[in-house]
């Protein structure tokens, strides 16, 4: 009989402070682990199920439903390591330690012996290596919470994140040798319109569920995930009535705070449980899965074989000033300890954006990443940031030392130019190169906005007198990012009004970034080369 | 009103104008109706979110001026604060903690007015009963409250690195706040001390040539010179190996500033 291995035991139940529990959870949990026999009982129905921090010798399995246990291990028929799930703010949660890198495990829920072909993950190669297929295959979704989007009671974008996925799925099965996914960044804005824990069902688990029971899913607050807020209604559109004055009412998306008990699901004051955001997902803030200790599930980093990944918070730790700062000072310390071969960043405001409601000019969040952390990004090598947030894609050219408003752009001193003196594309010839070849130096970074995952704005001008709640003139016309020609589909001058996602492939000398629209046709890409 | 906005396309209720717009159609707003309070509180806002603080006050005043100073709330002490005016803003956000002693957004930022008052012991007391009541604290929280006790005569460095250490029991080893904590068992002459919390990054950060830079510079205080020299040799090693970044230039040009001096 093999030996089981690893066993966490502690019960806690959810508080009034759930959403800071999963962290402490999983120092109890760890401090708890027993041995106990092997699996002998029955496949449990759970529903909700997923994968968190796949690292190099763990993994955290998360279910909602009766079971107490999960079961784990390389043969499917034979599941050796048993794990007791402990209760975090209505999930089951087992962590499973001891694991090999690299390597498939396949699980059960509720003690299973057997496991099944659809439960099954690949955990992490060691730090710094390449996994054994020689390519780490990233899924990042933008803004894709648009099935639980209602208007007087109907959605308003049915099936439209579901056509993305299966845009995905497509152009990985045709173009991608159908690759396994090895990591699903989401990048805020992934439940409409407050990030309800029923909104995350519909709009996430529910559309995905294949996907993040053999991944592990990562995550960045956006605004939607901060649940409801005032606003004055007659600031976006004429209307009867709002020549009497002001008209406030509480709408999903709007939050300003900082503070992430201030989260409001119906605009009644504050629930008093935080974001379900941060009682759903359970996310390092220790360093447990290779980045630098935040101390702070709203931003942390990981390690995947070569790829590191940070995950800031652009909507509630960026708005406070002493909290950006400190995000900001713990952001140098993890880029500092970084050694790995390629560095990505995600969170949802986006630093340069001329989106149909979204200007990086305008909107204090993102100017702020802009002023505060694009320095940061290319003192320290990072690679590739993506955000959300506008409901287009825009990609920039490879960048340094553009930090203000869209006008002051140069390409002549903002991007890494081609032969010809134009700014260099990204593909073929023009690949881009980790080391400049300009400074010698890895000082530059390419910036995307890719929030079109579960809706793409159309065009809408605005009529005499009115600017706001229509299209703007400048509508995707940001100069530091990429142009696109007519014979792209849904294309402006600097950027596509089309529904997609995007693909990210590191191998140990390339990492190529493609967007992939909802028929799986690939609409944009470029590669950085090291 | 509410039947009005069902009308409405859901893209337009979801959409969020920049602040330049939202104040050109309040301009508009407040010359038809001067004496409505709740426009000069909205645009007050607005211009103190862009600093422009003369014209956040000025509406902030008036605002006042026209209903009920306690609708201003939380947010006028606020702008208060973030207009450098500390005396009002902590009278502003006192009163507004009368009503709402548990809200901590406004502890914390009566805290940190306190302090910019000069105002160490209101600080302190405000830092920690906002420490205790916050639900999720940040590390940042808890190193402004550290340096400001730490900075305080009669207290000093030994409640400060308790102070520290409290945090890192909440929300984990933290290289800021162990950082931090360093400096001051070094200007408390504890270099042992010192060394032993640098150690502890170790785990953390040890593989990295920052961590192995800043452990040599506390084992040249040390005078321990070949045990720093061996790590400066490892760091000097590894970035030879690594890409070059900027930052890591720097630390290349410190590694050498650091085995010649």
């Amino acid at each position: 009989m093999n030996t089981p291995r690893t066993v966490c035991s502690s019960r806690t139940t959810a508080s009034l402070l759930a959403f800071s529990v999963s962290a402490v959870l999983l120092s109890a949990c760890s401090s708890t682990e027993q041995r106990v026999s092997s699996c002998t009982g029955e496949e449990q129905a759970s529903s909700r199920l997923f994968l968190q921090q796949v690292t190099d010798n763990s993994a955290i399995i998360k279910w909602r439903g009766d079971a107490e246990v999960a079961c784990a291990g390389t043969d499917m028929n034979h599941l050796d390591i048993r794990v007791s799930a402990v209760d975090t703010a209505g999930h089951k949660l087992a962590h499973v330690t001891g694991l090999e890198p690299d390597t498939v495990y396949y699980y059960s829920i509720g003690g299973a012996l057997a496991g099944m072909e659809t439960q099954q993950f690949r955990t992490a190669p060691r730090k710094g290596e390449v996994p054994a297929d020689g390519n780490t295959h990233i899924w990042l979704l933008g803004d894709s919470g648009t099935a639980t989007e209602k208007f007087r009671g109907k959605y308003t974008h049915p099936g439209e994140a579901v056509e993305v996925k299966q845009g995905f799925l497509k152009y990985n099965l045709e173009q991608a040798g159908n690759e396994g996914v090895d990591m699903l960044l989401l990048l805020g804005d992934n439940a409409y319109l407050e990030g309800t824990d029923a909104e995350w069902q519909g709009a996430f688990f529910d559309i995905y569920p294949n996907v993040i029971r053999s991944t592990a899913t990562w995550t960045t607050i956006g605004n939607h995930e901060m649940g409801m807020a005032a606003l004055d209604i007659c600031l976006l559109a004429e209307l009867p009535g709002c020549d009497k004055g002001p008209v406030v009412m509480p709408f999903g998306g709007v939050s300003e705070s900082s503070d992430p008990a201030s989260y409001d699901s119906d605009g009644k004051g504050p629930d008093g449980g935080g974001p379900p955001y941060l009682d759903i997902f359970s996310l390092p803030s220790k360093g447990e899965a290779g980045g630098v200790a935040s101390g702070t599930e709203q931003y942390y980093a990981f390690d995947h074989g070569n790829v590191h990944v940070v995950s800031l918070d652009s909507q509630l730790s960026n708005r406070d000033p002493a909290q950006r700062m400190a995000m900001r000072d713990w952001l140098v310390d993890d880029l500092s300890h970084n050694t790995q071969d390629w560095t990505i960043v995600i969170f949802h405001h986006p630093p340069y954006s001329k989106g149909e409601n979204h200007d990086s000019n305008l909107e204090q969040p993102e100017i702020d990443m802009r002023q505060t952390f694009a320095p940061v990004f290319e003192d320290y090598g990072v690679d590739v940031v993506y955000s959300g947030h506008a409901h287009s894609y825009e990609r920039s050219w490879y960048l340094h030392g553009h930090h203000g408003l869209s006008e002051t752009f140069d390409a002549s001193q903002h991007a890494e130019l081609n032969a010809a003196g134009e700014p260099s594309l990204g593909q073929g010839e023009e690949v881009y190169r980790q080391l400049s070849p300009s400074s010698g130096s890895d000082d530059k970074a390419v910036y995307t906005v890719a929030g079109s995952a579960g809706k793409a704005d159309d065009e809408n001008p605005c009529p005499e007198g009115r600017a706001l709640g229509c299209t703007p003139k400048d509508w995707l016309m940001h100069p530091a990012h990429r142009t696109f020609d007519a014979s792209t589909p849904g294309s402006r001058p600097h950027g596509l009004a089309r529904k997609g996602s995007v693909v990210l492939d590191a191998t140990a000398t390339t990492l190529t970034s493609r967007f992939v629209d909802e028929h799986g046709v690939v609409l944009d890409h470029f590669t950085i080369t090291r | 009103m509410f039947a009005v906005l069902l009308l409405l396309p859901v893209w337009q209720l979801a959409a969020h104008p920049g602040a330049e717009a939202s104040i050109a159609r309040l301009n508009g707003m407040i010359e038809e109706q001067p004496g409505e309070q709740a426009l000069y509180i909205k645009r007050g806002g607005l211009y103190s979110h862009q600093s422009q603080w003369n014209k956040a006050l000025a509406d902030f005043t008036r605002a006042q001026s026209l209903g009920d100073p306690v609708r201003v709330g939380f947010e006028f002490g606020l702008m208060y604060y973030r207009m450098g005016e500390y005396p009002l803003a902590l009278k502003e956000l006192s009163r507004y903690l009368e009503l709402y002693p548990a809200d901590t957004v406004a502890l914390l930022y009566r805290a940190r007015a306190a302090q910019e008052a000069g105002l160490n012991e209101m600080a302190l007391t405000d830092y920690q009963l906002y420490l205790q009541l916050a639900a999720a604290p940040q590390p940042g929280d808890f190193l402004a409250a550290a340096r400001l006790m730490a900075a305080e005569p009669g207290v000093g460095s030994g409640p400060a690195l308790e102070l520290l250490d409290q945090g890192m029991a909440r929300v984990g080893l933290q290289a800021q706040l162990q950082r931090y904590a360093i400096e001051l068992e070094l200007q408390q002459g504890e270099l042992p001390s010192a060394v032993q919390r640098c150690r502890t990054l170790q785990v953390g950060l040890g593989e990295s040539p920052v961590w192995k830079v800043e452990m040599a510079e506390l084992l040249l205080l040390a005078e321990q010179p070949v045990k720093a020299k061996t790590l400066l040799l490892q760091a000097e090693a590894q970035l030879n190996v690594l890409k070059q970044t900027p930052a890591r230039r720097e630390l290349q040009e410190k590694i050498q500033r650091l085995t010649t001096s």
